[in-house]
């Protein structure tokens, strides 16, 4: 009887020490993400509805992977990237962008598989260029810059690069020059 | 002996067990007196410009804070620009919803660039209902702003960045800012549009202060407690973090009875997200003297009110400040 008593206390015991032990995680659990983020969405309401998709989009970019990689980067990949000037180039942005691109500038690929870019063009009244590093394996950008010119100097152009230095000319007629290594304009 | 071991081990049990149950039904059966302390806030932004440098360099700035939470980029009125959607910003040139939503991107890529751990924040990308000139608070242009919204949310996730980034919409939402027609229109327009929420970032101008939540109390500007409670959660994706800038906690007790409105007369249980204060901006550029709670005041004053009754009792996620220059 007495053993029997014992059991039960011990059984009861165990459930409760699983429980604390569990609750956290369970609770932990449900706080990452969305659904913990935005609470108290009524059940069926479209509110919830909306929730459930955001944590479903916060759960897919969390699992993300990259998928099978077979050998290394370098003997399956040979992007053709040529240094210079490129006249008939996309714009780094979306479609529906206001900014209305001139022409580009890229780097030859380095070694780490990256690539500076410059694109000029002109975003409403503002003329200017955008400066940007990619690693092109991956898709992403190390290094974004906007630098302005002058106002009203017309739209920009890149008509020549030595020794690291990109010639910048406007319609206006005056010409810049953009050191590359500091991202200075002259 | 025997019997009184039994009797203590037995007691040891009840006593654990009774711990277990309070740890594990606490949180759910919250009480008017337990409210938690203010969680770290966010830091909100008026925004005055449409650079892609500038919203790459606040986003890289908000990633280095790491705070998680809602984070409002507000861009100012609806507006028409060039003949199609935009808002005004605030002592910017207008700006049309492409611009912005191409600047709104470069927020999340600076977010995404400049820190490997940060926490997921919300993004609200934000107007009012402010009316800059007639027939600019519609139907389409909130339409057209779920749109924008949902053109950066779809570029975040196509990115991979949606753990990071949790894209949504919103707008500063005030009785006083303009009509119910016009700003219904708006909100439903949003939501013929949206697959986002709509985070709105409401005040309830004269909104009373009591009440049994049975009258449907008046407002400024001929609103409603029912139409502030719709802009704010009756409306499908709309979710709330109220202004709650006086220091007399008059704007939190608004929000309980308007609560406790929806709670008695509509059956509908509002939740609440967090409070907006106005702290930063009010340091940066002054502002009326009592409206300047800080967060910690802000977010105390609506926990507190929300939990000084068991029928609107609720933990309050989030705790929320603007700036105009942070």
């Amino acid at each position: 009887m007495a053993r029997a008593r014992r059991t039960v206390v011990l059984g009861l015991l165990a459930v409760v020490v699983a429980g604390v032990a569990l609750t956290p995680i369970v609770a932990t659990a449900a706080l990452f993400g969305p659904a913990g983020d935005m609470p108290g969405a009524e059940p069926g309401t479209e509110k919830e509805k909306l929730v459930d998709d955001a944590q479903r989009e916060y759960e897919r970019a969390t699992r993300a992977t990259l998928g099978p990689i077979v050998g290394r980067p370098a003997e399956q990949w040979h992007p053709q990237i040529v240094e210079g000037i490129v006249e008939d180039a996309d714009s780094p942005f979306e479609g529906n962008s206001t900014f209305v691109l001139s022409n580009l500038w890229q780097s030859r690929l380095s070694a780490h598989g990256r690539v500076t870019r410059v694109y000029a063009g002109t975003d409403g009244s503002r003329e200017l260029v955008i400066v940007t590093r990619h690693h092109l394996m991956t898709g992403d950008r190390e290094l974004y810059r906007e630098i302005e010119l002058p106002r009203a100097v017309g739209r920009p152009r890149l008509s020549g690069s030595s020794a690291g230095v990109l010639t910048i000319s406007t319609a206006s007629g005056p010409s810049f020059r953009l050191d590359l290594a500091s991202l200075t304009l002259r | 002996m025997g019997a009184g071991r039994t009797c203590s081990r037995r007691n040891l049990v009840v006593r654990v067990m009774a711990a277990f149950v309070a740890a594990v039904v606490g949180p759910a059966g919250l009480t008017p007196s337990s409210v938690a302390a203010a969680p770290p806030p966010t830091l909100s932004r008026y925004m005055e410009t449409a650079s892609l440098q500038a919203h790459y360099n606040l986003g890289c700035e908000r990633s280095k804070r790491k705070v998680p939470g809602p984070i409002a980029l507000i861009y100012g009125r609806p507006a028409l620009v060039n003949g199609g959607p935009g808002a005004t910003l605030y002592s910017g040139p207008d700006a049309t919803v492409q611009q912005i939503a191409a600047a709104a991107r470069q927020f999340v890529q600076g977010y995404r660039d400049c820190s490997l751990s940060a926490p997921q924040v919300i993004l609200i990308i934000a107007t009012t209902n402010d009316e800059s000139s007639p027939e600019r608070v519609t139907f389409a242009h909130g339409a057209a702003w779920a749109e924008l919204v949902d053109g950066v949310a779809s570029w975040t996730a196509d990115r991979g960045y949606a753990s990071l980034v949790n894209v949504q919409g919103g707008s500063d939402i005030e009785p006083g800012f303009n009509g119910v027609a016009d700003t219904r229109a708006w909100v439903d327009g949003y939501d013929s549009a949206n697959s986002r929420l709509l985070y709105t970032l409401p005040s309830a101008d004269g909104c009373p202060q009591s009440g049994d939540g049975i009258v449907d109390g008046s407002c400024n500007n001929g609103w409603r407690q029912r139409d502030v409670l719709y802009m704010a959660w009756l409306a499908p994706p709309a979710m709330p973090i109220p202004q709650i800038y006086t220091n007399t906690s008059s704007q939190a007790r608004q929000w309980r009875y308007i609560k406790l409105y929806g709670l008695v007369s509509l059956s509908r249980t509002m939740t609440i997200q967090g409070a907006l204060s106005q702290w930063t901006a009010c340091a940066e550029r002054g502002c009326t003297s009592d409206t300047d709670n800080t967060p910690a005041q802000a977010y105390d004053q609506l926990a507190g009110q929300l939990n000084a009754d068991s029928r609107t009792a609720q933990p309050l996620r989030w705790s929320a400040d603007v700036s105009w220059r942070r």
